[in-house]
């Protein structure tokens, strides 16, 4: 011990250089810059879904928990009612995300992401735009993105796969869903109505209206386990109300809630607000030409989307 | 907001292409292999990324993407996200001055240093390689001083007895330092 503490300076002139030596043989496929784009590309999609997953899946959850009080059935008959008849037609929608990071690495940063755009589930149409400019199209089970990444020269739209974008999900699997090309269509009316199949109740609050229409205002407060029952994941704590107009349509939803750490990703306190408005009307999205779309994985040509899935939906 | 405006992003570039690979460098030897470390380092660019327009002049990004890695890489460890799978036994190994030797006894520090408890590793990966004085590293790990010196002490000894007849070589002392007068 004694002989090992007097070569202790030796030591450590040893381990600089054995670092040095474990440290020199650096990839050069390794490029931080890129995969940092990729990186924030991936953030903001997850922090949307993640957003708007915690708004969809309060709704279900607060319908559970409420179950004891004597109003809550018809309030969750007309709810469900709600969701069933915004799922079955096309809307244009905008949102809102905020979120503040509580990593106790420094200055807390705040995030907005401002949306709005439109979607027909029925033909599997959507499109959303960020008030940056960065837009994204859903054609079928493709996603395109322009304005995200870098993108080779000649090439200006990204197409991926998104095969579960229009599935119903569960509230678990929503919450779950933290990195991939995902969006707020996850929140969408359909969701929704799937998260609703399994809820009980929820709380009238009062009468509420917006630009040409009057409704009523439900409330909800939960806390929302994230993992499986029993694996003792971390909860989400969420508060927020529904207005649904006197058509029995969705209209707007807000939600405040705080996100435990996950993975590398630090807490954050964050609010989702979105509004649902021009039921039935036509929602036109096509695929951008083959030529602007890099296709990873599809080379050496890029193909467009499948002829079924592309062109413009009528209402 | 949108915050990456031109300027914006033409610094923060600026300063990755000039600082990165120093913060790579030291993230292998945090993570134990080099897929680990470039999500590492890229996970914290974007955290640094994020807080770049709130850092004041007298904030330097370098030491504060340090401590994001730093603290990022805890997390991870935290979350049980480690791709590092420590051997129970190093295997024997004879070097040269080639490069593929070279290559082959960076694996080997690595592995070694994957072995050994996470905060002793920090310790000496920020000691070692960041040339930060003990205080600078209780800081950063948010321990005393005394704490540090002690996972250094126990540390080093632990990574000698691993690396075994590996340690000390004296064809190591004479390996390029590609971090010493950089960034």
């Amino acid at each position: 011990m004694k002989e090992e503490e007097n070569d202790m300076p030796d030591a450590e002139q040893q381990v600089r250089a054995l670092f040095a030596a474990a440290s020199a043989d650096v990839s050069p496929d390794i490029d931080l810059l890129r995969g940092m784009q990729a990186r924030r590309v991936a953030h903001r999609f997850r922090l949307r879904v993640t957003l708007s997953a915690a708004a969809a899946a309060v709704v279900a959850a607060a319908v559970v928990i409420t179950t004891a009080l004597a109003q809550a059935p018809s309030a969750l008959a007309q709810l469900t009612s709600a969701v069933s008849r915004t799922a079955a037609q096309s809307y244009h929608f905008t949102a809102t995300t905020t979120s503040v990071t509580l990593s106790g690495t420094g200055t807390p940063v705040t995030t907005r992401t401002d949306l709005s755009g439109a979607f027909d589930p029925v033909r599997r149409l959507g499109e959303e735009t960020t008030s940056t400019g960065e837009q994204t199209r859903f054609i079928g089970s493709y996603v395109y993105l322009n304005g995200h990444l870098t993108l080779p020269d000649g090439k200006s739209w990204l197409r991926a796969p998104s095969p579960t974008l229009w599935a119903p999900v569960t509230a678990n699997r929503q919450l779950r869903l933290t990195a991939g090309l995902l969006s707020v269509a996850e929140t969408s009316p359909q969701n929704l109505l799937a998260l609703l199949e399994s809820a009980s109740q929820v709380n009238r609050q009062g009468s509420v209206s917006g630009p040409g229409w009057t409704g009523t205002r439900y409330a909800f407060s939960v806390t929302l386990a994230i993992g499986p029952a029993g694996s003792g994941q971390p909860t989400v704590h969420a508060s927020g109300t529904i207005d649904v107009d006197q058509l029995g349509r969705v209209r707007r939803l807000d939600a405040a809630y705080t996100l435990p750490a996950m993975g590398s990703a630090p807490p954050e306190q964050a609010t989702a607000e979105m509004t649902f408005s021009d039921f039935g009307a036509p929602v036109s999205v096509s695929a951008p030409p083959a030529s602007d779309v890099l296709a990873p994985g599809s080379a050496p040509a890029v193909p467009g989307p499948a002829p079924s899935m592309s062109g413009s939906a009528p209402g | 907001m949108r915050r990456d405006t031109g300027d914006l992003d033409e610094r923060f570039t600026a300063f990755v292409r000039e600082h990165g690979e120093r913060h790579l460098r030291m993230a292998v030897l945090l993570t134990g292999d080099w897929h680990a470390a470039e999500d590492l380092v890229q996970a914290s660019l974007v955290k640094l990324y994020r807080a770049w327009p709130r850092l004041d002049t007298g904030t330097d990004p370098d030491a504060y993407l340090r401590r994001i890695i730093v603290n990022t890489h805890r997390s991870w460890w935290r979350a049980r996200w480690r791709r590092e799978t420590p051997a129970a036994a190093l295997p024997d190994r004879a070097y040269g001055d080639d490069l593929a030797d070279r290559h082959a006894l960076g694996a080997l520090v690595r592995q070694a240093l994957a072995g050994l408890p996470r905060q002793q590793r920090a310790v000496l990966v920020l000691r070692y390689c960041e040339d930060l004085p003990e205080a600078a590293v209780a800081q950063l790990l948010g321990c005393s001083a005394g704490s540090v010196k002690t996972h250094g002490h126990r540390g080093l000894r632990a990574l000698r007895r691993r690396l075994g007849g590996e340690w000390p070589r004296p064809e190591v002392n004479q390996a390029p330092d590609p971090q010493r007068g950089r960034g």
